[in-house]
């Protein structure tokens, strides 16, 4: 009972009062005040998060999973990561007056030469796979889908410099395209969709928090 | 009875000169003070009644002297206003236009828009129109004459003057250019050596024509020069001749330091970090090189009766070290560190010996704050610099961590007479809240008027250093107080925990007098967000009341029917399911709604014995989600087959996230996976990942940009607001079931406002105008 009705209890005058410090200039400072407590709180969590990390990747090792290989290497690279992290110094890469995150240092080696990198290489994935994505989404199998592949193939096109080169080179360069693109393509069609999706998902926030606060929606507290 | 409706013997003040930083005050006879306040007069009385509201727009400005006894101006929006103190709320436009521009001349104000020929002189009696030749470029104030520059000519006017006189020049006009300073300005030529005082009407001759340049030193004496003479003409009359320095040209002649004092002609130029001191003096031009540093001021004695200060901003680089003694070395360079120190000297130009001597310094203390005459004292702050190791914790004062600024006072007639304000922690005076330009002072001869480390407004003699008096702690946030002083009375403007409060202070003791709030209770400007909000909640609170009574009919999302079937493939093929929360964490609403879908999947999951993988990328939504699959195995009577891997932090990093849910997938293979929450660029990558390896894939988020990928990658997508509606959809709880009603009704309220307010700005009705229309007057 108790735990269902003290979280309910705390986000219900947690919930009240971030809207009413929106409009009452005296409590508007809680605000703040209470997402800066959300920033402690998280501070916590991340001890559990690297626990679960250490607890569900031991056990695929344990256990020999397909890949296991892989966790080991996880294991191995947040272990490293931590220890440079808090014992710079006792391995002899920390250097007087610095700290970890400092240029320079192994941590920030890593950082530069090892995450930034790899982040790199899979944020370049998207590419290809916004190539493939297309290429079936724009197969022309009806009216609708005859018209999103033209019109996705004039603002592709017109949105490179190649696309007005090549305009200019047959002769139509009075005609505006890009302006065409631009005024009615995105800013009418698309930009009206996009805001109507907005302002349906805006009203459904409203909904959904309101029936947060009210206790209303609880199943985000789990065994509902 | 309000102090607004009485009868006023009204006491009403500008900012004299020595008081600028403190504001714009004007003050009726019950003690009510009227000043400006973020855009708007505000009226409090020392009772706290607030009763003044103008409705001018944005003011920018208020204007008025201690003659004017009657009334103060207000420059707004759409011009200038004149308010009368006895009856405040109604205001008499002056001035129409916007843009203007405002300068005080004595007790009149010269009022005029730029590039316009006609300028308006208001003063207590009204305002007269003058015209010009031509569209005003530049003006001089004086004293006693406004020298004006228009298209065709320049234009003076005279204080007892009735209209603007045109100014013969005694070379061209398309060559003159203005000189101005030390109370006076100059029109000269490069191409003559005559030049016209503007005051007097005089020409005035230097010894050759003024080819580099003119210039009118602090003392108002005139210095005019050629590449072979520098002529000076003193105020007082008579004519000297200087040898310029050897390197002069425009630009030198322009950026040197210049001053006049006691028949001394100094002129202070930078040669490699080092000021390079010419005295011109009757022997001769002695030089004086002072050591390394900037010149940060050179303060002149009032009338000649004192010696200048010069204030030198000096550094040393020490070693960097840390605690434990060790040298700190630069990373790249292998070379140690250095740390830059700021100190400060000062001197003094001794007339006898016609050098500068140092009288004061301290190589670890540095100027802070301004540096400004008072009385017979240049008072000037400083600061010590910390001795400090780089990437340590500093053994810090907690209550005050950084180092007290102390506050100096150098005699300018008694080089050894030296005071400095030294108190105990908490009663200095902290760094953040020093004036920029000028002390605030109470009345001409002081108290400074300075916020303590332990909030509180101090008041100290300028002649000694000595606290007069000390306020009691001030309700006060990090932001310096705006301090509020008239003839006889003092108030604050403090803000503290969003709340404005304006205190009368007694300026003879410091004890606080009444306070009173200052800002509104309720932010007026978010009236529509409120409206939009109550509109919307109302609607689904109705709905969420009435739900009981009646089944509601809800339309098939088929992203949300497609769940179970999701789920049942899994089953069928023995496969696990998958489902990504996205990378917000549970303070975004997506999440939470993203949490509230996984309830109702895990429950399915643990019904049919299919094991879930739920992945999060932030630690929070990891022990969120933890809880949340925990529950639904044991609400599904399954608690003993809930497994550690079912919810797994991956990491906060988003490729890193990215690439652990591909591997996952890859090795893994769910037949079913689930993008649900906030997603940015990693959606497609994710999408077109569990498409290549066979999984049935739903996805929803209200992110628009992210949608298209959804829709084109993934078999269902829930867009946008069926995100929302999801948690009602699948618990089919009446009570949840009424506010997506209440959500449809909000929607055509939405809908029914886009087309009323786009067809009433077709016709040129904007909000403004359509809340003047319909009675409302609100911000």
């Amino acid at each position: 009972m108790m735990k269902r009705q003290i979280p309910l209890a705390i986000t219900f005058l947690t919930g009240l009062m971030m809207v009413v410090q929106y409009y009452i200039v005296p409590m508007n400072y809680l605000g703040e005040r209470m997402t800066n407590w959300f920033g402690a709180i998280t501070a916590f969590a991340y001890v559990l998060a690297a626990a679960s990390l250490y607890v569900v990747n031991g056990k695929r090792i344990r256990d020999r999973v397909e890949g296991w290989p892989y966790n080991i290497v996880l294991l191995v690279s947040l272990t490293a990561t931590l220890y440079i992290g808090f014992f710079n110094d006792i391995l002899g890469l920390g250097y007087p007056g610095y700290r970890p995150i400092d240029e320079g240092t192994a941590f920030d080696w890593m950082f530069k030469y090892i995450q930034t990198p790899l982040s790199a290489t899979m944020f370049a994935l998207l590419a290809f796979y916004i190539a493939s994505a297309c290429y079936r989404a724009f197969k022309a199998r009806s009216i609708e889908a005859t018209l999103l592949l033209s019109s996705a193939f004039l603002v592709m096109l017109f949105r490179v410099p190649l696309g007005e080169y090549m305009w200019e080179a047959v002769g139509l360069g009075n005609v505006k395209i890009v302006w065409f693109i631009d005024t009615f393509i995105m800013g009418a069609f698309s930009n009206a969709g996009q805001r109507a999706i907005q302002v349906a998902a805006a009203i459904g926030l409203i909904s959904v928090s309101l029936k947060i606060i009210l206790g209303i929606e609880r199943s985000y507290l789990g065994g509902e | 009875m309000s102090f607004l409706s009485g009868s006023f013997l009204v006491g009403l003040l500008s900012m004299p000169a020595w008081s600028q930083p403190l504001e714009f005050v004007a003050r009726n006879a019950e003690g009510g003070v009227f000043f400006l306040d973020e855009g708007q007069v505000r009226s409090v009385s020392p009772r706290g009644e607030s009763p003044v509201h103008l409705e001018l727009g944005k003011v920018s400005g208020l204007y008025s002297h201690p003659s004017w006894n009657k009334s103060f101006l207000v420059l707004a929006e759409k011009g200038l206003f004149r308010v009368e103190i006895e009856n405040p709320g109604s205001a008499q436009l002056v001035v129409s236009g916007e843009n203007l521009r405002v300068d005080q001349w004595g007790e009149e104000f010269l009022v005029h828009a730029s590039d316009t020929s006609e300028i308006f002189v208001v003063s207590t009696q009204g305002e007269r129109k003058l015209t010009l030749g031509g569209p005003l470029s530049d003006a001089v104030i004086l004293d006693h004459t406004v020298l004006v520059k228009a298209k065709d000519g320049f234009w003076r006017l005279k204080k007892s003057g009735k209209d603007f006189e045109s100014v013969k020049l005694p070379f061209s006009f398309g060559d003159a250019m203005i000189a101005r300073g030390g109370g006076r300005a100059i029109i000269w030529s490069t191409k003559s050596e005559q030049m016209l005082d503007v005051t007097t009407g005089d020409i005035l001759r230097a010894r050759a024509k003024s080819e580099v340049g003119v210039r009118i030193l602090d003392d108002g004496s005139v210095l005019a020069s050629s590449v072979h003479t520098m002529t000076l003409l003193p105020p007082g009359g008579g004519v000297k001749e200087f040898l310029p320095p050897f390197d002069i040209n425009t630009s030198t002649f322009f950026e040197w330091r210049i001053f006049s004092a006691q028949s001394m002609l100094d002129i202070i130029s930078m040669k490699e970090d080092r000021p390079q001191i010419l005295h011109y003096t009757s022997q001769g031009f002695p030089m004086d090189t002072l050591p390394k540093g900037k010149i940060r001021e050179i303060v002149l004695p009032e009338k000649n009766r004192g010696f200048p200060l010069l204030f030198l901003e000096t550094s040393l680089q020490e070693d960097l070290v840390d605690p434990k003694g060790r040298l700190v070395l630069d990373l790249s360079t292998g070379e140690p560190r250095k740390l830059t120190v700021n100190g400060h000297k000062v001197f003094r130009l001794d007339f006898s010996r016609r050098q500068w001597t140092e009288i004061s310094g301290d190589p670890r203390a540095a100027l802070v704050g301004p540096i400004q005459r008072v009385g017979q004292h240049v008072i000037y702050a400083t600061q010590t610099e910390p001795s400090h190791f780089l990437g340590s914790s500093l053994k810090q004062n907690r209550k005050y961590p950084y180092p007290a600024v102390i506050l100096h006072g150098q005699s300018q007639t008694r080089p050894g007479e030296r005071w400095s304000f030294e108190r105990p922690r908490g009663e200095t005076p902290t760094k953040g809240r020093l004036p920029e330009n000028q002390w605030p002072l109470l009345k001409e001869e002081g108290p400074i008027l300075l916020t303590s480390e332990a909030d509180s407004l101090l008041a100290i003699d300028p002649s000694n250093g000595q606290l007069q008096w000390q306020t009691r702690r001030l309700p006060l946030d990090d932001s310096s107080p705006t301090i509020l002083a008239w003839k006889d009375g003092l108030a604050l403007v403090a803000t503290d925990n969003s709340t404005k409060r304006l205190i009368f202070v007694d300026p003879a003791n410091g004890s606080l007098g009444a306070s009173s709030a200052l800002n509104d209770t309720f932010f007026w400007s978010r009236w529509r967000h409120l409206l939009g909000v109550i509109v919307v909640c109302a609607a689904l609170a109705y709905y969420i009341y009435a739900a009981g009574r009646r089944e509601l009919y809800i339309r098939k999302i088929a992203g949300l029917q497609a769940l179970d079937e999701a789920v049942g493939r899994a089953t069928e093929m023995g496969k696990p399911v998958l489902y990504v929360v996205g990378l917000a964490d549970v303070d975004d609403i997506q999440t939470l709604a993203s949490l509230s879908i996984l309830s109702h999947v895990a429950r399915k999951t643990a019904e049919y014995d299919t094991p879930i993988v739920t992945t999060t990328s932030r630690a929070v939504t990891f022990s969120a989600a933890q809880e949340i699959v925990r529950d639904a195995y044991s609400v599904a009577g399954r608690p003993d087959a809930f497994s550690v891997e079912s919810v797994r932090y991956i990491s906060d990093d988003q490729f890193g996230y990215t690439a652990g849910v591909d591997g996952i997938m890859v090795r893994e293979k769910p037949a079913a996976n689930f993008y649900i929450g906030n997603f940015y660029a990693e959606s497609l990558i994710l999408a077109e990942t569990g498409h290549a390896t066979g999984s049935i894939q739903i996805a929803g988020t209200a992110q628009p940009n992210q949608l298209p990928f959804f829709v084109a990658a993934c078999d269902y997508t829930l867009i946008g607001e069926e995100l929302f509606a999801a948690s009602a959809y699948l618990s089919r709880d009446p009570l949840q079931v009424g506010s997506l009603r209440g959500q449809d009704v909000g929607k055509m309220i939405v809908m029914i406002l886009l087309v009323v307010c786009s067809l009433l700005v077709s016709m040129g009705v904007d909000g403004a105008k359509f809340t003047a229309m319909i009675g409302l007057n609100l911000p």
